[in-house]
């Protein structure tokens, strides 16, 4: 380092890493400066000065001296390196990891270079470079643990199982072990990452030896069972698996993994025939909950498990089992009962009982007598007065769940009548609300709620969700900052901070409601970001779990983060994002916010209007290009102020403004969101949906079958599959004048391999009505397949045929009525939509939102 | 009255800003007044125990409020302002461990050495609650008409009162 100067420059040199490393940065400039002044053309110092200023945010100047020193000796690692370690807190990680290799090119033993390089592929997934750079590692410094460790980690994550089984074995045999908790504890965890390694490989054999041979040094007894029980299951050593099942119930009996492997040991190794496993699994329920009569998950489960068959032993068992939740006051009854709502007989069981319980209330001020049998010993004498209101509480949360609002609505009245000191019934009749389509009073209820306890964030949260969906936000905004750690930073920047991210989504859907595009983006892209920081969080755990070899957390982090943007946050911030975009692109006059531009082209025609959308299109594009060439001219003044001022991403262009402007086609940033979205939510069809907007938009027909393919082939009955399908086919396939310019080749590929292939030779109408018939138990459908009759709808006989099916709402939630009256809006006539909200008004005549 | 229940098990809790809405909410389900934010201010600001909850399973369902008043003549008395339980929750003898509240205030709080006298307003239709306090040693001194200003009807009201034997400073 440094070697081209004389001794008092070097040792300078030396001093000035010394400072960067030790992070200070004044000290380093002023060093830096001090070498430059004797040798200005020094390039080393030059591009260590640059790494100081990327350190105090002066990234123009950052840049500019760092290829400058590169400039001036391009033979030096340093200089190369020091390029690499600037583009990696860019985050550029393909730049860096380039100007690495291109430093060890001329350095190629160079430690530092190399575990920085390493760092980046395991960051990158660039397993065949990260294990070579771990090779030479390894021969470089075999004497430091973490080399071996990691070499091991980098022969598992390329499946190379045994190679990394004989490193950690190697690495074993060389270490002296200590006596200390710590030392043991490791040991112990590097121990349990090698039998996850066997396991993985399939050699559950090997696996379980290997166990039995550690189980005195491992202190993560629950993980040890639990290795021996999934090794034991898949060899079928089911008598063995059983035990270990047992036992690990016996540590915590809450657990249904337990369970399940307890249910499979017995059941497979008594050979139990399909027909009668749950009557078995329930036995065998019923036999540990007789010696653990505490425990609520043997009980619970037999009802997922009985059939329709045992309807009356199903009616006994819930009955003793509710009692303990009404008995106790327990709020979570309608919560730990969702899962029985999926069978229809099941939830008019639910309903018998409760009401029978609030009648044998009213009539003797006691539950009904239970007879006296194994499942619940119940006291005689009058029941507490809580338990009326427990009872009229769940039948509140109940005929909310079932859609019967007004039976909802009864009820949590009833029951805040008799006891109106209860927070929860509050935040229930807020839902109940919300369900009715009553935003406002909704929010008023959750903020009754949330004064009854102001030291409780639950509440304020619940409240602050439900201001925003009334597009409340000034209140919202109030309320939430309450409960953020004051100071002179705003409460949405400390939201920020914090990754508050269902914030974000709520408060970016109230911005979209409130047409303010900038901020709504602004909110969106937080979510992001977020995300993105998620990711380049993993740099410090690549390190630091190497060095405190907790390899097997390390392993799950790998793992978790390869898949981190399937998240439901980031998936919902994206979606919300296209769609904006999408509206963006079709409504260009929103972006200016001018009011009078949109209510002038409200009174063209559509011919007229899509030309005037069109120029401003254009006439935007434009500015924008403008700005961008102005913003480059002002680029050395702003990199000097730039985030250097201690400003919070939230707060610099707070509104969004400058972000709105910074995107020049809004079909290319959606694009660039749907990648995303394909990959991480493939199994979602608002994806497809998604896509297949962005696709018709683009004329990229080729995308567009695409994603009607994907939809399909996701859930093939779904109002969004069926209104792609019959789209795909009147947009494109029939719609000449639109393809007119497409190639002949896409248009032979779309035709060949479109529609037609669901459809088959039934007319359009014919697929849709089948559909309909099929599916007429889900509300969902049915108005979704009555969409897209209207869509194909020739004549008015067929258009009024189609709006009866849509003007049949039951069983439909307001959710689902404001989805299509926003949906029909977009093609329908206005006549026609109209009628369909004044359908959706008399259904929920409460409905406080615009539609 | 119905034959006299055991007792419930309660307990006590206190009151201040962050709950100070549950006491509210209490009271407007309780009593035909409305009181102003004022009254509640004073809730939060008295002294230890002059204000008391009482929680059934978890839940709220009475509370007692009680307020110190020195006389002219150097005796002081106890005033209590509020005391109640919600309808479902009554017959359990909750509203009487709220009242003996009051009494152990009288035993052992430094603020009522020299109180002679509890008393309290009662609503002259209201006999569920003066049996109760007739049945725990409190009499009926005067009948006030025109006590309540509105929404109470008849607006009449008794004075009850029940005479302490003050404990004195040094005992």
């Amino acid at each position: 380092m440094g070697s081209s100067l004389p001794s008092k420059e070097q040792s300078q040199f030396r001093q000035l890493v010394k400072f960067y490393e030790t992070k200070q940065h004044k000290k380093a400039q002023k060093t830096a400066d001090g070498i430059l002044k004797k040798f200005p053309n020094h390039g080393e110092t030059l591009a260590m000065k640059g790494l100081v200023l990327n350190s105090v945010n002066k990234k123009e100047e950052a840049y500019e001296l760092v290829k400058l020193g590169l400039k001036n000796d391009l033979k030096s690692h340093v200089c190369w390196h020091v390029y690499g370690l600037l583009y990696r807190s860019d985050r550029l990680y393909v730049d860096a990891s380039r100007a690495y290799l291109q430093a060890l090119r001329i350095d190629p033993e160079n430690v530092q270079i190399l575990r920085d390089l390493a760092l980046l592929q395991i960051q990158t997934r660039h397993f065949e470079g990260f294990i070579s750079t771990r090779r030479t590692l390894l021969t470089l410094k075999p004497g430091q643990k973490n080399n071996w460790i990691a070499f091991a980690l980098a022969n598992h994550v390329l499946k190379n199982y045994a190679e990394a089984v004989k490193i950690i074995d190697t690495y074993s045999a060389t270490i002296v072990p200590g006596d200390d908790r710590e030392s043991v504890y490791e040991r112990g965890e590097l121990q349990l990452y090698k039998n996850s390694i066997l396991e993985e490989n399939g050699d559950h054999d090997a696996a379980l030896k290997h166990l039995e041979r550690i189980k005195d040094i491992v202190v993560d007894r629950s993980a040890f069972l639990e290795a021996q029980a999934r090794n034991l299951l898949a060899l079928e050593r089911n008598k063995e698996a059983e035990e270990i099942a047992l036992e690990l119930l016996e540590r915590n009996m809450e657990n249904s993994v337990y369970h399940e492997q307890y249910h499979q040991a017995v059941l497979s190794d008594e050979n139990v025939a399909e027909e009668h496993q749950p009557r078995r699994k329930i036995e065998l329920c019923d036999e540990l909950s007789k010696s653990n009569p505490k425990m609520l998950l043997p009980k619970r489960m037999p009802l997922d498990l009985l059939d329709q068959g045992s309807k009356e032993d199903f009616v006994k068992r819930l009955d003793s089992y509710v009692r303990w939740f009404l008995e106790r006051g327990v709020p979570a009854l309608s919560v730990d009962l969702k899962s029985l709502y999926r069978a229809e007989w099941k939830v008019l069981a639910i309903e018998k009982l409760f009401t029978g319980f609030e009648n044998s209330l009213k009539e003797s001020g006691a539950l009904p007598a239970v007879d006296n049998d194994t499942h619940s010993p119940v006291k005689s004498g009058n029941s507490s007065p809580a338990v009326v209101f427990w009872v009229m509480l769940f039948l509140a949360q109940h005929y909310d769940r079932i859609g019967d609002l007004d039976g909802a609505l009864k009820y949590i009245n009833r029951a805040i009548e008799h006891t109106p000191t209860v927070i929860e019934a509050f935040q229930v009749k807020a839902k109940i609300l919300k369900h009715c389509g009553n935003l406002t009073e909704a929010a008023e209820c959750a903020d009754a709620a949330r004064k009854m306890d102001l030291a409780d964030r639950y509440l304020n949260t619940k409240c602050t969700k439900y201001n925003l969906r009334c597009n409340k936000v000034e209140e919202a905004e109030a309320n939430v900052a309450l409960f953020t750690r004051d100071g002179e930073t705003r409460g949405v920047q400390a939201l920020y901070d914090m990754q508050c991210m269902w914030f974000e989504c709520e408060i970016g859907d109230a911005y979209i409601r409130m047409k303010k595009p900038g901020l709504a983006l602004k909110n969106l892209k937080a979510v992001e970001r977020h995300f993105d920081d998620f990711i380049e969080d993993q740099f410090d755990f690549h390190t630091y779990c190497l060095r405190k070899e907790t390899m097997r957390s390390y392993v799950n982090l790998l793992l978790v983060e390869d898949e981190i943007r399937s998240s439901k946050y980031f998936t919902r911030a994206a979606k919300a994002a296209i769609r904006l975009h999408i509206d963006l692109h079709d409504n260009p006059q929103q972006k200016d916010g001018s009011a009078e531009q949109a209510a002038a082209l409200a009174n063209l025609s559509v011919a007229e209007r899509k030309k005037a959308q069109s120029k401003l299109r254009k006439s935007q594009a434009k500015k924008a290009a403008a700005e961008e060439l102005k913003k480059k001219d002002n680029g050395k003044a702003d990199g000097k102020k730039g985030k250097g001022g201690g400003d919070g991403w939230m707060e610099t262009d707070p509104d969004g403004s400058e972000l709105l402007k910074g995107i020049k086609d809004h079909m290319v940033e959606a694009a660039r969101l749907l990648r995303e979205l394909e990959k991480y939510a493939p199994r979602d069809v608002e994806t497809h949906e998604l896509a297949f907007e962005v696709a018709i938009r683009r004329n990229k027909y080729l995308q567009a079958l695409r994603a009607v393919n994907r939809a399909a082939a996701v859930q093939p009955r779904s109002s969004a599959s069926v209104n792609l399908v019959v789209r795909l086919r009147l947009d494109v396939e029939d719609n000449e004048e639109k393809t007119s310019s497409a190639l002949p080749e896409v248009l032979e590929v779309v035709s060949t391999c479109g529609t037609h292939k669901i459809v088959g030779d039934r007319s359009l109408s014919g697929y849709v009505n089948e559909i309909m018939t099929d599916s007429a138990q889900s509300s969902d459908t049915r108005l979704g397949c009555g969409m897209a009759l209207l869509r194909i709808a020739g004549n008015e006989n067929e258009r009024s045929r189609a709006m009866e099916v849509l003007q049949d709402l039951s069983g439909a939630s307001f959710k689902t009525c404001r989805q299509l009256a926003s949906s029909l809006s977009s093609f329908a006539k206005t006549e026609e939509v109209e009628s369909f909200k004044e359908a959706v008004k008399e259904k929920y005549p409460q409905c406080t939102v615009p539609l | 009255m119905s034959p006299r229940q055991e007792r419930a098990a309660i307990e006590f809790g206190t009151v201040n800003e962050k709950n100070l809405v549950q006491l509210q909410r209490l009271n407007t389900a309780l009593f035909p007044v409305k009181y102003n934010d004022k009254f509640y201010q004073e809730a939060i600001r008295a002294p230890d125990g002059f204000v008391r909850l009482a929680y059934f399973q978890t839940i709220l369902v009475g509370a007692v409020m009680v307020r110190f008043e020195s006389n002219a003549n150097g005796s002081s008395r106890l005033y209590i302002m509020t005391l109640g339980v919600l309808a479902p929750y009554r017959e359990r003898g909750i509203g009487a461990q709220l009242l003996d509240h009051v009494f152990e205030l009288l035993a052992s709080h430094p603020l009522c050495s020299n109180v002679s006298e509890i008393a309290l307003h009662v609503h002259t239709e209201n006999t569920e609650a003066i049996a109760f306090y007739k049945n725990r040693g409190f009499e009926v001194v005067e009948l006030i008409e025109k006590y309540y200003k509105r929404g109470v009807d008849p607006p009449d009201c008794y004075l009850l009162s029940k005479k302490v034997e003050p404990r004195g400073n040094g005992s």
